[in-house]
């Protein structure tokens, strides 16, 4: 399904979480909801769910297939999945899975055959068959998260929306879980919004990154727009890590003072000075468990870079801690317009 | 602190504490049954069913059995506003929940005779219909709900707090009313708080003097609760009897603490299953 949300604004109190914010979500599409905490994400997933209202203003709409949604929460036919799982804890596996089934107006209900059918037919989707009978508090956190899953596909939604859904798991199961929320939605399309506050979350999982940021929308685009493309340098700042340098220009505005922003991937250290602009450093630090070699030089005004590099390059060149070293920035950016934390 | 460094300081303790309860509590409680018996069983039986108890004992478990599911309705009205909403007049309501406690159950009683009573215009106008409140059973149970009604209230409101409303805003998106949440989500993980507090409202309502006594009149046979009861036996120097009818709030109160502990153990094991979430 396609929503369409225009002009979305919601405050509570003195404080404003969503600021005219207008988006749209394409039918089939994974879209990640990426900021920080206050920036306005969830309230945005609470909005479309229907748990939450926008405020009464000119012209803010929520359009599910191009009408304008105006119903309760209960009838939007929408899958929740809560940051904490909010699964029901008095109730075993099958029956919080069969529980959006179960409530339905008895005209709509499906007989018990059916609902066991459709339950099964989520828990072996889950790959939970052998434990249906327990009940929550016997699960782990993984478990927990994908029965709350089951729970929320069962009533086969229109939208899937997950609120931090990994956000109270151990890095690796987190890693498992998201892969296999992916490969789900691959099989099972269904257009879902996932909150996030996890960059590589976002970028691993998602079709689409909406930035944002104090209730508005900074960029939005694919995973690699908002990475190699970042509109701003939050967005920049946020999605990765970031060395800044600051820079007199030249040319144009001679003499006036800049901040280039560079990823530590896109600096080159080398022994000899070379030709072109360099910065002049001791490492400090070498750090080789990870990926990429990482490398800490401190320059001699002081700053800190954080330089990253293959690890057979960096074997070949052997770098070690207390030499000194050049660092040429490959690729940088400045953005005009700065921000402040 | 070692381990025998501990020890003696342990027994001291138990032994204060065991020592405490021996001559506060169980000293007492022997006494009212060995009074009681002070003529012998035959005389305990008579005490205990002579017309005038059993219709004290009537009338006190009758105003217990309205008192109890008014009070759970109350209770579970109370603790839903309060913590599931943020409204004005939150916290005067949490205030005003807490008032029965805190005044005097005498001021309780006084508040509905200046109500109710036959010479105030409320009064005046239900005694023209031909209902009596004061000096008379619907004074009592008033009386008996003024004082209990906290109980369940106060038990629900810090569970209720604690587990938030998460589970019922999934059971709204997946579809279910209003009364299917209460009835399948809500009420399942509230029952034992539920019925902890009505144990505790119940033993109020069975025991309570102050404002019973004030709104009663102290009719012998028609508006006297077992506590009224035994103080008029009293008053009689009739002591043997008024041990005897003491002795059946005696074990309603047995009732009461076994009726707790169980429960309570069940609370504890059931608050250890969910013990993850």
């Amino acid at each position: 399904m396609n929503i369409r949300l225009e002009h979305i604004s919601r405050s509570f109190g003195g404080f404003t979480a969503l600021d005219d914010v207008s988006l749209e979500i394409r039918e089939g599409e994974l879209v990640a909801l990426l900021g920080p905490s206050g920036s306005g994400k969830t309230t945005l997933l609470r909005i479309i769910a229907g748990l939450d209202a926008p405020d009464a203003r000119e012209g803010a709409r929520i359009r599910f297939d191009g009408a304008e949604m105006d119903l309760r929460a209960g009838a939007r036919q929408v899958g929740f999945v809560f940051q904490h799982y909010a699964l029901f804890r008095t109730m075993t596996v099958f029956e919080n899975i069969a529980f959006g089934l179960r409530v339905k107006p008895k005209r709509e209900r499906a007989d018990e055959t059916q609902i066991r059918a459709r339950v099964t037919e989520l828990l072996s989707l889950i790959q939970l068959e052998s434990i249906a009978g327990r009940y929550p508090s016997q699960l782990s956190g993984g478990q927990r998260q994908r029965v709350a899953l089951a729970r929320a596909l069962a009533i086969e939604p229109r939208i899937l929306l997950l609120d931090e859904p990994f956000g109270a798991l151990d890095a690796k199961v987190r890693q498992d879980l998201r892969r296999w929320l992916r490969r789900l939605h691959d099989k099972m399309p269904v257009t879902s919004v996932l909150v996030t506050h996890d960059q590589e979350e976002a970028l691993e999982v998602a079709d689409r990154i909406v930035v944002m940021r104090a209730g508005k929308v900074e960029q939005e685009g694919t995973p690699e727009e908002v990475f190699h493309h970042p509109k701003t340098a939050f967005v920049m700042d946020f999605l990765g890590n970031v060395n800044l340098f600051h820079a007199r220009m030249e040319g144009g505005h001679t003499g006036a003072m800049t901040q280039v922003r560079a990823r530590p991937h896109d600096l080159e250290v080398s022994r000899e000075e070379g030709s072109g602009s360099a910065v002049r450093g001791k490492v400090t630090r070498v750090q080789t468990a990870g990926a990429a070699a990482k490398i800490e030089v401190a320059t001699e005004g002081g700053e800190t870079i954080m330089v990253e590099m293959a690890h057979d390059r960096f074997k070949a060149m052997g770098i070690a801690a207390g030499e000194t070293v050049f660092v040429r920035v490959k690729d940088a950016r400045v953005f005009v317009e700065d921000y402040t934390i | 602190m070692t381990g025998r460094d501990a020890a003696w300081v342990r027994y001291l303790l138990i032994a204060i504490a065991l020592g405490f309860l021996g001559v506060m509590l169980v000293a007492p409680l022997a006494a009212v049954f060995i009074e009681a018996f002070a003529k012998g069983a035959g005389a305990y039986c008579r005490n205990v069913t002579d017309p005038a108890t059993l219709s004290a004992l009537r009338l006190t478990l009758t105003a217990a059995a309205i008192a109890a599911p008014l009070n759970a309705v109350f209770g579970l009205a109370a603790a839903w506003a309060l913590t599931r909403f943020d409204f004005k007049g939150r916290s005067l309501l949490i205030t005003l929940i807490d008032l029965p406690f805190a005044v005097s159950p005498v001021i309780a009683g006084l508040i509905y005779i200046a109500l109710l009573g036959a010479r105030t215009p409320l009064g005046g106008w239900l005694g023209g219909m031909g209902i009596e409140v004061i000096f008379a059973t619907p004074g009592i149970v008033l009386a008996t709900l003024f004082v209990t009604f906290p109980f369940v209230a106060r038990e629900l409101i810090p569970l209720m707090q604690e587990q938030g409303s998460d589970d019922e805003q999934a059971a709204v998106v997946l579809g279910a009313g209003g009364w299917q949440i209460f009835r399948m989500v809500t009420l399942p993980r509230i029952r034992l708080a539920l019925v902890y507090g009505l144990i505790l409202a119940n033993a109020r309502a069975i025991g309570e003097f102050g404002a019973v006594s004030v709104v009663s009149g102290h009719i012998r046979g028609l508006t006297n609760t077992l506590p009224l009861h035994v103080e008029i036996l009293y008053n009689e120097y009739n002591s043997v009897g008024a041990f005897a009818v003491a002795s059946l709030l005696a074990l309603f109160a047995l009732a009461t603490i076994g009726a707790k502990n169980v429960l309570e153990w069940r609370l504890r094991r059931a608050r250890e299953a969910e013990g993850g979430q």
